[in-house]
C-alpha cells in the first residue's frame, strides 16, 4: 500500500464516545494501544470512519473490528462473528439501528468485497458488544459499566486471538 | 402523498453532521404550486455557543461543523481571528495552509464525482454497484482518497480534524522526506486525475442552462483557495469585510437554513462550476488541457456540469500541491507572535463546496462577542430552490422515479454537505 508499511493483522475500533456505548469500540482500542503488542499488529480508534476503514484494512492478513451493537441481547453480551460474509450479514441487521456508524462500516466491507483483495482483508472477525440502547444517545458520556466490563472481556479475548494464530 | 410523509424532516440529527435533506413538490395543472427544499444547517448552532470562547480555541471547534472539509472551516477562522487581533502570519504559514485546504479539495472532489455524480450518470445504484461496473475507477477513486487523506495527515497532523493549524501559524510541520514522497504520489495521481476528466467527460448532462449569479474568489495570479476577492458574473466585487453588505440572508417558513441572496438580486451559485468560469486565466497548464477534454464548454451556466469542474479543480489541486511543496522551506518553524487585541476580523475562503465566510468580534481578553459563519451550502440553497423551479417544469412527462432523479440530481451538483446527501433525501411530489 502506497506510503504505509503493509500491515500484518489490523484491530479497529469503531464508534462514538459522545454517544454513550456507542464509544466501545474506541474504548478496546485504546486499551490495546496503551498494552504491548507485537509489531506486526496495528490499532486503530477509528471513530466514525466509513470508506476510511478500506484503507486501515487494506493488504492485512486479518482485521479485527470491534463495534457497539444491538442484537436485542443483555448489555454487555459480546458476539463474534467471523468472515466478511456474516459480519456483513449481522451489520445488515439490528447493528445498524443502535449505532450511528453501522451502515458505514457494513459499506466499507460491502465495498472492499467487491474490488476483492487487498480492498478487503484476508479474513475479518467482527466483535460486537451490546450497548444499552438508552445509552446511546448523542451527549451521553461514558459506557453503562455492563458494557464498560465487556470491553475489558474484549480486550483479553484479542489477546487470546494474537496468541493462537 | 400523505402529510405524515411532508412532516418527517426533524431536525433531530445533531449528532450527523452530515444532516438531512427533504425535497416537497406540489405541482397543480401543470404550475408548480409547492417547492420546498429543507436542509438541516448545523452553522447556526455554532455561532450561538462559540460566544464566550476564547480566541485559540475557536479554529478547534468550528472544524467540528463538518467532517468533510473541516480544514477550511479552521482556515477561515483562524484567518478571521488573525484579522480580528491584527496577528500576521508569514507568507510560509499562507502556502501551508493552501496546501492543507488543497488537500481537502483533492479528497472531496473525488468523493463528489465518483460516489455521488458517478452512480448518477452511470445509471447504477451506488458505488457499491459501481465497483462490479467500473472497478478500476473505484480503485483510481480510493487512490485518490487516500493521497488526500494522507497529505491532510502530513500537513494537519491528523487525517480528519487537523490539529496542528493555530492563529499565527502551525505547531508542527513535516519533514521534507514526507513531503518528497507525497509530491512523489502526487505527481503520479495526475495519471489518475486525467483519467477522472476522461470518466466525467462521457456523462451526458441534461440540456438545462439559466442566468444565474455565479459567485467565487478570483485569486491574483492563482487559483483563488485562502486569498482574494469575492467576485460574480454580475459584477460583484467585494472584499470578505464588505461581504454581509452585499450578500444578505433571509428566513424562510419552510428550512431552518436561512436563503442568501445577492443585495438587490437574488439567489446565486458557489462552487466549483462559479469557481472555474471566474478563474479560467488563473488555471495552470495542466488544468487548461484538462479543461479541453472534460466535454463541457467552460464557461458554462448548467449546474449540471459540476463533476467536469470537479474533475478539473482535481487537476488543478493536484498541480498546485506540487509546486507548493517545491516552493515551501520544509525546515524549522515559524515563530508565532500573537498580541490579543480587540477587534473584528472577517475572512474568505473557498472549500471545496464554495466560497466560506467566517467573521468574529474578540474583546480585549481575545473573548469572541460574535461569531458569524455562513458556509457554502447555506449561500446555494437559494439557488438549489431557483434551478428546480426551472427544471421542474420540463420534467413532468418523465415517470415519477426519472423526476425524482432527476431532481435529486439538481440537489447533488451542488454537494449539499449533508453528505450521504443524497441518499437521505426524500423527495415527495404530489400532481393534480
Amino acid at each position: 500500500m502506497e506510503g504505509r508499511p503493509p500491515p500484518g493483522i489490523v484491530v479497529v475500533g469503531t464508534g462514538n464516545e459522545s454517544s454513550g456505548d456507542d464509544g466501545a469500540g474506541l474504548r478496546v482500542a485504546r486499551a490495546l494501544l496503551r498494552e504491548p503488542l507485537p509489531p506486526y499488529v496495528s490499532v486503530y480508534e477509528a471513530g466514525m470512519a466509513g470508506l476510511r476503514l478500506i484503507d486501515l484494512w487494506m493488504g492485512c492478513d486479518l482485521c479485527i473490528v470491534v463495534d457497539a451493537m444491538d442484537a436485542g441481547e443483555p448489555p454487555g453480551t459480546i458476539r463474534e462473528f467471523g468472515g466478511a460474509q456474516a459480519a456483513l450479514e449481522c451489520l445488515g441487521g439490528a447493528g445498524t439501528g443502535v449505532s450511528s456508524h453501522g451502515a458505514r462500516l457494513k459499506e466499507a466491507l460491502e465495498l472492499g468485497a467487491a474490488l476483492g483483495p487487498p480492498y478487503v482483508p484476508g479474513e475479518v472477525r467482527v466483535i460486537g458488544i451490546q450497548a444499552d440502547p438508552e445509552r446511546v444517545r448523542f451527549g451521553t458520556e461514558g459506557l453503562s459499566p455492563e458494557v464498560e466490563a465487556a470491553c475489558e472481556q474484549v480486550v483479553a479475548r484479542i489477546h487470546e486471538l494474537l496468541a493462537n494464530l | 402523498m400523505s402529510k405524515d410523509v411532508n412532516r418527517t424532516v426533524k431536525v433531530d440529527y445533531i449528532a450527523r453532521v452530515e444532516g438531512e435533506g427533504a425535497l416537497d413538490i406540489e405541482v397543480k395543472d401543470g404550475e408548480i404550486e409547492r417547492l420546498f427544499l429543507n436542509i438541516f444547517e448545523p452553522p447556526r448552532f455554532f455561532q450561538g455557543f462559540l460566544v464566550g470562547r476564547k480566541y485559540d480555541e475557536v479554529h478547534e471547534i468550528v472544524s467540528r461543523i463538518c467532517g468533510i472539509c473541516p480544514a477550511s472551516h479552521q482556515i477561515t477562522a483562524l484567518t478571521a481571528i488573525e484579522d480580528a487581533m491584527g496577528v500576521k502570519v508569514t507568507e510560509r504559514t499562507v502556502k501551508l495552509r493552501r496546501l492543507l485546504a488543497l488537500a481537502q479539495w483533492i479528497q472531496s472532489h473525488t468523493l463528489h464525482i465518483y460516489m455521488l455524480a458517478a452512480p448518477d450518470f452511470l445509471g447504477v445504484e451506488s458505488v457499491i454497484a459501481l465497483a462490479g461496473t467500473h472497478p478500476d475507477a473505484v480503485k483510481r477513486a480510493l487512490s485518490l482518497k487516500r493521497l488526500g487523506n494522507d497529505l491532510t495527515a502530513a500537513i494537519g497532523g491528523r487525517e480528519v480534524h487537523p490539529v496542528t493549524p493555530v492563529v499565527g501559524g502551525f505547531t508542527a510541520m513535516p519533514g521534507r522526506e514526507t513531503m518528497l514522497a507525497l509530491r512523489e504520489r502526487l505527481v503520479k495521481a495526475m495519471d489518475d486525475a486525467f483519467a477522472t476528466v476522461e470518466l466525467v467527460s462521457i456523462f451526458s448532462a441534461p440540456d438545462f442552462t439559466w442566468d444565474a449569479e455565479h459567485v467565487s474568489m478570483r485569486g491574483e495570479g492563482e487559483y483563488p483557495v485562502n486569498r482574494g476577492k469575492l467576485i460574480s458574473n454580475k459584477g460583484l466585487a467585494v472584499t470578505p469585510k464588505e461581504y454581509r453588505d452585499y450578500i444578505k440572508e433571509k428566513q424562510v417558513a419552510h428550512s431552518n437554513a436561512m436563503h442568501s441572496y445577492v443585495q438587490g438580486r437574488g439567489s446565486f451559485m458557489v462552487g466549483p462550476v462559479p469557481r472555474l468560469n471566474l478563474n479560467l486565466d488563473n488555471l495552470g497548464d495542466p488544468a487548461k488541457r484538462a479543461l479541453k477534454l472534460s466535454g463541457v464548454s467552460f464557461p458554462t451556466q448548467n449546474p449540471f456540469h459540476g463533476a467536469a469542474a470537479r474533475a478539473v479543480e482535481l487537476v488543478q489541486a493536484i498541480d498546485d500541491s506540487v509546486k507548493l511543496i517545491d516552493e515551501i522551506d520544509w525546515s524549522g518553524l515559524d515563530d508565532r507572535t500573537v498580541s490579543v487585541n480587540r477587534g473584528q476580523g472577517y475572512a474568505l475562503t473557498e472549500a471545496p463546496r464554495g466560497t466560506l465566510y467566517h467573521s468574529y468580534r474578540v474583546d480585549r481578553e481575545g473573548v469572541v462577542q460574535f461569531a458569524d459563519i455562513v458556509s457554502p451550502t447555506a449561500q446555494n440553497l437559494n439557488n438549489m430552490e431557483a434551478d428546480l423551479r426551472r427544471l421542474v417544469p420540463g420534467l413532468l412527462n418523465l415517470s415519477e422515479d426519472e423526476m425524482t432523479l432527476k431532481c435529486e440530481m439538481a440537489v447533488r451538483n451542488y454537494d449539499p454537505c449533508i453528505s450521504c446527501s443524497a441518499h437521505f433525501l426524500k423527495v415527495n411530489v404530489r400532481r393534480s
